[in-house]
C-alpha cells in the first residue's frame, strides 16, 4: 500500500512540528488553520478530522476524498 | 476485530477507483486544466457560409459582345487578352461611352430618376491590368480640359479635397467669391488604392467615402456643399457632381460598413483573377501587327460617334415593361437564392436594381442615338446589366460577408454576428434545441476575434448583457447557449410566377411555339415549361437572357403588322418571314482581330463548313491525321468530276482528302 500523503496534492499540505501532515478535510471543509483540519499520520497511513473527531485508514481517505462517504462516518478512537 | 466503515457497495466503489497498489486510477476522460483549451470540433463550420452562387451558366450566356457596337476597336485598344477580362471589358465599354456622353438627368416618373452616369469597382491583383485600363480612359479623355478631364487621385482623399472650397480674392469692396470645384467637380475620378475608403477603417475615411457616396447618387439628386465658417450662407461652395468613379482597389476584405452604408450599390464590382490556366505561347507571342488599311482608334471612334447631333433618348411603354419584367425576374432568382450574400444584395437593392437596368439602357440608347430606346438596344443593355449585377455579387461573395452586416444583428460588430450567425445555422434557438454549450460559443468568439477563449470571455458576457444570447447551466457538466435576439425574416411575397407569361405576351414565337428558347431548351417540352423548371428560380433570368437569341415575332395589333427580330443581327431589327430559320451563330475570329478566345456562342449551333475547314488543316491536333487517299488519285477524280461536291468526295476518299485538295487548288491544277 503506498503512503497516504500520495493521496493528496503536496501544494495543499503543512507540515506540522511532529512530523504529521495536515490539510482542509475534503469532506466537511475544515480549513488547516490552526488545530483545525484533516490530520495526516504517514507512519500509520491514517487520518483524522478536527471537526468531527473521527479516524480514517488509507482506503476509507480515499472514500472521503472520493466523496464516497463523509467525515461523521469515519471511526472512534477507541475503534 | 476493527470495525468496518465503509459498507459493501461504498467499498466496492472505492475499489472502481483504486488500483491493486491503492493507487487512484487514471480517468477515462481526461479533462484538461488548460483554461484556453478549445471546444471547436473537427466538423464544426465556423465560417461563414459561402454556397456557390451557380451563376457561371447566366454569365457565360452574357458574355455575348456582337451586340455592342465597335467593341472590337475597343477591344484592340484596350489590350488585355483572357476570359477573366471578358465581363470587365463589356462594362469598361458602357464606362467609356459615359464619360463621353454629356451628363443627363432623366425623370422617368416621379420615383423614379436615372442619369447616364456609371461607376465602376475593379478588385485586382498587382499585374492584372489595372494601368492599362487607367491608360486606356485617360486616352479616351485626353482632349478634354480641366473639368471636363480626369483626375487621379490615390488613397484618401481629404474630405475637403473632394468637395473644394471658397476663396476671396481682392479685400473691402473688390472683395471677389471664386469657387475652387473639388476632386468631385471632375469628370471622371479615378481613384487608386481605394480599400481603405471603401472599408471606412477610421474617421476621415468614413467622411470622403460619405461625400463620395452622395456625389455617385444620380445626378440632381447628389448635391455636395461646404460651408466654412467664415463663409456667408449665400456664398456656401454646392454643386451636382458629374463625377463618373472608377475605384481600383487590391483584394482585401470588404468590411461591415462597405455594406451598411450602401457603397456597395453604387459601382457595378468586378474581381479581377488570375486565369487558372497560363498559355505561355500566347503569352510570349511578341510581333509586330499588321495595321488594317480600315484600322480606326477607339478615340476617333467615339469622337465620330459623339460629334454628331444627340438626340434626347426617352423610354417608351414597351422599354418600362421590359425593365419591369428584368427587374421581377432577377429579384426572383436572386430573393430566393441559398446564397446569403445573393439574398442580401437583393434584399438591400431591391429598388435600385431597377435603376441600374435603366441607366445601362439609357447609355446605350444614347450611344446608339436612339429617341426610343430599340427593342434591342433595351434586351441588350438589360442583359449586360444582369451580367454586372451577377458579377458584382460574386466579388462581393469572393471578398465579404453581406449576411453578417451590422444591420442584421441590431448594430452587432463583424465578429459577434458571426458568432450570432453560427447560432441561428445550429438552431440554438431555445434551451432544449441548442447544442453548444458557453464554453463552445467563447471558443467560437475566441476565433472570430482572434484571441484567446479567457479574453472572448469578455465579448459573451457583453453579448448576454445586451440580449442577443442567454445561457444556462444543464446537469452538472453542461451548459447551453441560445440566441433571444432573432434578426426579421423576410418573406417573398409571389402569388405563382411563370416567367414565359411576359414574353408570350410581347412576343409571338416562331414555329414551335417558345421551343425556339433553345438554351432554356431542356425546361420544355411541346413549347411549354416542364416540371424541370419548377425548382429553378433562375429560370426567368434565363428567359430573359435567352429572348435576345430567340427568333420571335412582336405581336402588334395588326396583325399584318410583324415586325421581327433575329438573333444572326445583333444590332438591328430586320423583317424576315416566320418560316426562316436563324442562319448559325457561332464564329471563330483571327488572332490579328484583337480576340484571343473564340467568343462563345450561347446557342451552340453546328460550325458552318468554312470553319470545319479551317479547324481540319490549321490545327495541331489534326497535323498527324493519315489521309487514306494519294493526291493523285484526288487530282485523277477531279479532272473526271469537276462538280464533284464535298459530301462526295468524303465518301468517296475518307479523312484527309480535304488537304490534298486544298493544295491542289492552290497550285491551280483543279
Amino acid at each position: 500500500m503506498v503512503n497516504i500523503l500520495s493521496l493528496f496534492d503536496g501544494d495543499v499540505l503543512i507540515e506540522k512540528s511532529d512530523g504529521n501532515f495536515k490539510t482542509t478535510c475534503p469532506s466537511c471543509g475544515e480549513d488547516s488553520v490552526g488545530y483545525g483540519g484533516l490530520v495526516l499520520f504517514p507512519e500509520t497511513n491514517t487520518s483524522y478530522c478536527h471537526a468531527s473527531g473521527k479516524w480514517f485508514d488509507y482506503k476509507e481517505t480515499f472514500a472521503l476524498i472520493k466523496g464516497v462517504i463523509s467525515c461523521n462516518e469515519g471511526r472512534e478512537a477507541s475503534q | 476485530m476493527k470495525k468496518k466503515v465503509l459498507t459493501k457497495d461504498q467499498e466496492k466503489e472505492v475499489m472502481e477507483k483504486m488500483d491493486e497498489d491503492g493507487v487512484e486510477k487514471p480517468r477515462e476522460v481526461v479533462y484538461t486544466k488548460n483554461i484556453d483549451s478549445e471546444e471547436i470540433g473537427e466538423y464544426d463550420d465556423i465560417g461563414s457560409s459561402k454556397s456557390g452562387l451557380g451563376f457561371d451558366p447566366l454569365i457565360e450566356m452574357i458574355k455575348d459582345t456582337r451586340h455592342l457596337k465597335g467593341f472590337d476597336i475597343f477591344n484592340k485598344d484596350l489590350g488585355l487578352d483572357g476570359d477573366s477580362y471578358d465581363s470587365v471589358k463589356k462594362a469598361l465599354y458602357y464606362f467609356h461611352h459615359s464619360i463621353k456622353q454629356d451628363t443627363r438627368g432623366y425623370d422617368i416618373n416621379k420615383k423614379v430618376r436615372i442619369d447616364n452616369r456609371s461607376h465602376l469597382l475593379a478588385v485586382t491583383a498587382p499585374g492584372m491590368g489595372k494601368t492599362t485600363i487607367k491608360n486606356q480612359i485617360k486616352r479616351v479623355m485626353r482632349d478634354e480640359e480641366e473639368l471636363d478631364g480626369v483626375i487621379e487621385v490615390t488613397g484618401l482623399s481629404h474630405p475637403e479635397q473632394l468637395v473644394g472650397k471658397v476663396v476671396y480674392k481682392g479685400k473691402g469692396d473688390n472683395k471677389e467669391r471664386v469657387e475652387k470645384i473639388g476632386i468631385c467637380g471632375y469628370k471622371v475620378v479615378l481613384n487608386d488604392e481605394s480599400q481603405g475608403m471603401l472599408n471606412e477603417i477610421n474617421e476621415v475615411y468614413a467622411k470622403a467615402q460619405r461625400i463620395k457616396r452622395i456625389a455617385q447618387d444620380t445626378m440632381g439628386d447628389n448635391e455636395i456643399s461646404k460651408k466654412l465658417v467664415a463663409d456667408d450662407p449665400k456664398d456656401v461652395l454646392s454643386y451636382y457632381s458629374p463625377s463618373r468613379f472608377c475605384d481600383f482597389a487590391h483584394p482585401d476584405k470588404l468590411l461591415s460598413p462597405f455594406f451598411d452604408t450602401g457603397s456597395f450599390r453604387r459601382p457595378m464590382a468586378f474581381n479581377i483573377n488570375h486565369e487558372a490556366e497560363i498559355d505561355l505561347d500566347y503569352i510570349t507571342d511578341f510581333n509586330f501587327e499588321k495595321q488594317d488599311k480600315d484600322y480606326i482608334s477607339w478615340i476617333d471612334y467615339l469622337n465620330r460617334i459623339y460629334n454628331k447631333k444627340h438626340n434626347y433618348t426617352q423610354f417608351d411603354d414597351r422599354t418600362l415593361r421590359i425593365i419591369s419584367h428584368f427587374h421581377k425576374c432577377l429579384l426572383y432568382y436572386l430573393l430566393k437564392h441559398k446564397n446569403p450574400n445573393a439574398f442580401r444584395y437583393a434584399l438591400q437593392s431591391k429598388y435600385a436594381i431597377r435603376g441600374m437596368l435603366c441607366k445601362y439602357v439609357f447609355i446605350l440608347a444614347i450611344a446608339k442615338n436612339e429617341k426610343t430606346p430599340s427593342l434591342d438596344t433595351v434586351l441588350s443593355a438589360c442583359s449586360d446589366t444582369v451580367l454586372f449585377i451577377l458579377e458584382s455579387i460574386k466579388t462581393y461573395n469572393d471578398l465579404g460577408d453581406m449576411g453578417t452586416s451590422a444591420s442584421v444583428w441590431g448594430g452587432c460588430c463583424e465578429e459577434d454576428a458571426q458568432a450570432l450567425e453560427h447560432l441561428l445555422r445550429n438552431n440554438c434557438l431555445t434551451k432544449e434545441t441548442s447544442s453548444i454549450s458557453i464554453k463552445k460559443f467563447i471558443s467560437l468568439l475566441a476565433h472570430f476575434y482572434g484571441c484567446k477563449p479567457t479574453q472572448s470571455r469578455g465579448y459573451y458576457y457583453r453579448l448576454k448583457k445586451d440580449g442577443f444570447i442567454q445561457s444556462s447551466q444543464v446537469g452538472n457538466y453542461d451548459s447551453k447557449v441560445w440566441l433571444t435576439f432573432l434578426p426579421t425574416e423576410v418573406k417573398l411575397v409571389q402569388k405563382e410566377f411563370n416567367p414565359l407569361d411576359f414574353w408570350e405576351k410581347e412576343f409571338q414565337g416562331v414555329g414551335n411555339n417558345m421551343a425556339d428558347f433553345t438554351p432554356c431548351k431542356h425546361f420544355f417540352s411541346d413549347g411549354k415549361p416542364n416540371t424541370k423548371s419548377a425548382g429553378f428560380t433562375g429560370f426567368g433570368v434565363l428567359t430573359c437572357l435567352s429572348v435576345k437569341y430567340m427568333q420571335c415575332v412582336e405581336v402588334y395589333g395588326d396583325k399584318n403588322k410583324n415586325n421581327i427580330y433575329r438573333d444572326n443581327i445583333p444590332q438591328f431589327l430586320e423583317p424576315c418571314e416566320p418560316s426562316q430559320k436563324p442562319k448559325p451563330t457561332a464564329t471563330i475570329k483571327h488572332k490579328s482581330q484583337g480576340v484571343k478566345t473564340p467568343q462563345k456562342s450561347p446557342t451552340p449551333s453546328k460550325l458552318n463548313k468554312d470553319d470545319r475547314e479551317t479547324q481540319f488543316n490549321k490545327a495541331k491536333e489534326c497535323k498527324n491525321i493519315e489521309p487514306k487517299c494519294t493526291k493523285k488519285e484526288i487530282l485523277k477524280y477531279y479532272k473526271k468530276n469537276s462538280n464533284a461536291s464535298i459530301d462526295e468526295m468524303f465518301d468517296k476518299f475518307g479523312s484527309g482528302y480535304m488537304k490534298f485538295r486544298n493544295e491542289l487548288k492552290k497550285e491551280g491544277l483543279i
